[in-house]
């Protein structure tokens, strides 16, 4: 194995190793948060936002952030592959690891752009 | 309680689908929505959360030591994540038991041809992938459109249905491209990430995630996946493939029953 090969598989691993470890570490939190202080994983609004609920002192946030970061791990793992390919010099597969990053963060922004007005 | 019921389905689940490169979402709908109640669009909020949890566990161990191929699953990713941008728009269009129905016949079709050749007496599977090193060839290119294009249906059932759609995926990569069933669940659990992560945007900004339904099952499906990755490693691959076969079976007499309002 090469060690531009080597080097993909290690950063892209990684990558997913740290998302998910640090995605959920946040929900442990926030569980152990709700059921120790009792008020269990509601969140204050369904629009606010988790940082919001975070302040307002929501367990239900803490895991709402804890789910938004690993959603978002996917995207760090093509961000991941699609440097490897640039210091590989593999120009195919950085192109293509870019062209699906770009899908992805496009369906981001139509999920958002979609997204309900509060009350509606 | 409840969490701490819904954290061991998440295990249970977890495990079979890293196994089998389902990304547990046909074993977490079915699971939320007959056993504990909730309603679909919650079930399938959850499930896409912790498909992806499945896939970023699995997919770890499987890109570290090289059985998933990489540069197939990006190929792979950039039909799958179109089609489910697709399936989202679709979604509201399709009669729900005209979705069920053909999800069952494709579900049937699938379990058959799989089953043809995990039965079949030595030549089940053309190996073109060096298991020692673990390093894959080149995507033919007389594949690759019929492979995209399957990727692409994968994507719209994710987002129709909150699943990761390994079911496609992992039979796709095998019977059409040619991997063996182990690199062909690696790299099923590689893409499925992808595919779940543009099927929950909606979801999320709907505000259709529950965090107290989804954050127990995603802890137990983190532990579950991982497991399950590690005993994928020590079975037998045409037990996998059997096994595989077997809840095709079952989920699509389940798709059949809710198509027919059974």
């Amino acid at each position: 194995m090469t060690r531009e090969e080597r080097r993909l598989r290690d950063w892209v691993s990684r990558t997913l190793t740290v998302g998910m470890a640090a995605a959920v570490g946040l929900i442990g939190v926030g569980i152990v948060a709700g059921v120790v202080s009792g008020a269990g994983l509601e969140v204050p609004e369904r629009h606010a936002g988790p940082l919001a609920g975070i302040l307002a002192g929501k367990a239900g946030s803490i895991v709402l952030l804890g789910i938004l970061l690993l959603t978002l791990t996917p995207v760090a793992q093509l961000m991941a592959a699609a440097w490897a390919f640039a210091r590989a010099g593999e120009h195919r597969y950085l192109v293509i690891a870019l062209m699906v990053l770009g899908l992805l963060l496009g369906s981001l922004g139509v999920a958002i752009g979609l997204q309900r007005p509060p009350g509606g | 309680m409840t969490a701490l019921l819904l954290a061991l389905a998440g295990v249970g689940a977890g495990t079979f689908g890293a196994m089998l490169g389902l990304g547990g979402g046909v074993l977490i709908v079915p699971l939320l929505t007959l056993a504990f109640g909730y309603p679909l669009v919650v079930a399938a909020g959850a499930s896409l959360v912790a498909v992806i949890a499945t896939s970023a566990s699995a997919a770890a161990h499987y890109v570290r030591t090289g059985q998933a191929d990489i540069r197939l699953g990006l190929l792979l990713e950039i039909s799958t994540v179109i089609g489910a941008l697709v399936g989202g728009l679709l979604a509201g269009l399709l009669p729900e038991r005209v979705l069920a129905l053909a999800f069952a016949l494709l579900l049937a079709y699938v379990a058959v041809t799989l089953g043809r050749r995990a039965f079949a007496a030595r030549d089940h599977a053309p190996e073109t992938a060096n298991e020692e090193s673990f390093t894959h060839p080149a995507v033919p290119p007389r594949v690759l459109a019929p492979a995209m294009l399957g990727a692409g249906g994968a994507g719209i059932l994710s987002s129709l249905l909150g699943i990761g759609g390994g079911i496609v995926k992992v039979p796709l990569v095998h019977l059409v491209v040619g991997r063996s069933m182990r690199v062909s669940v690696a790299t099923s659990n590689f893409v499925i990430g992808v595919t779940a992560a543009a099927g929950a945007y909606p979801y999320l900004a709907r505000g259709d995630v529950d965090p107290a339904v989804a954050g127990p099952v995603v802890l137990g499906v983190a532990v579950g996946s991982a497991l399950g990755a590690r005993l994928s490693g020590r079975i037998d691959a045409r037990l996998l493939a059997v096994v595989f076969v077997v809840v095709l079976a079952v989920t699509a007499f389940e798709m059949a029953r809710r198509g027919l309002g059974a």
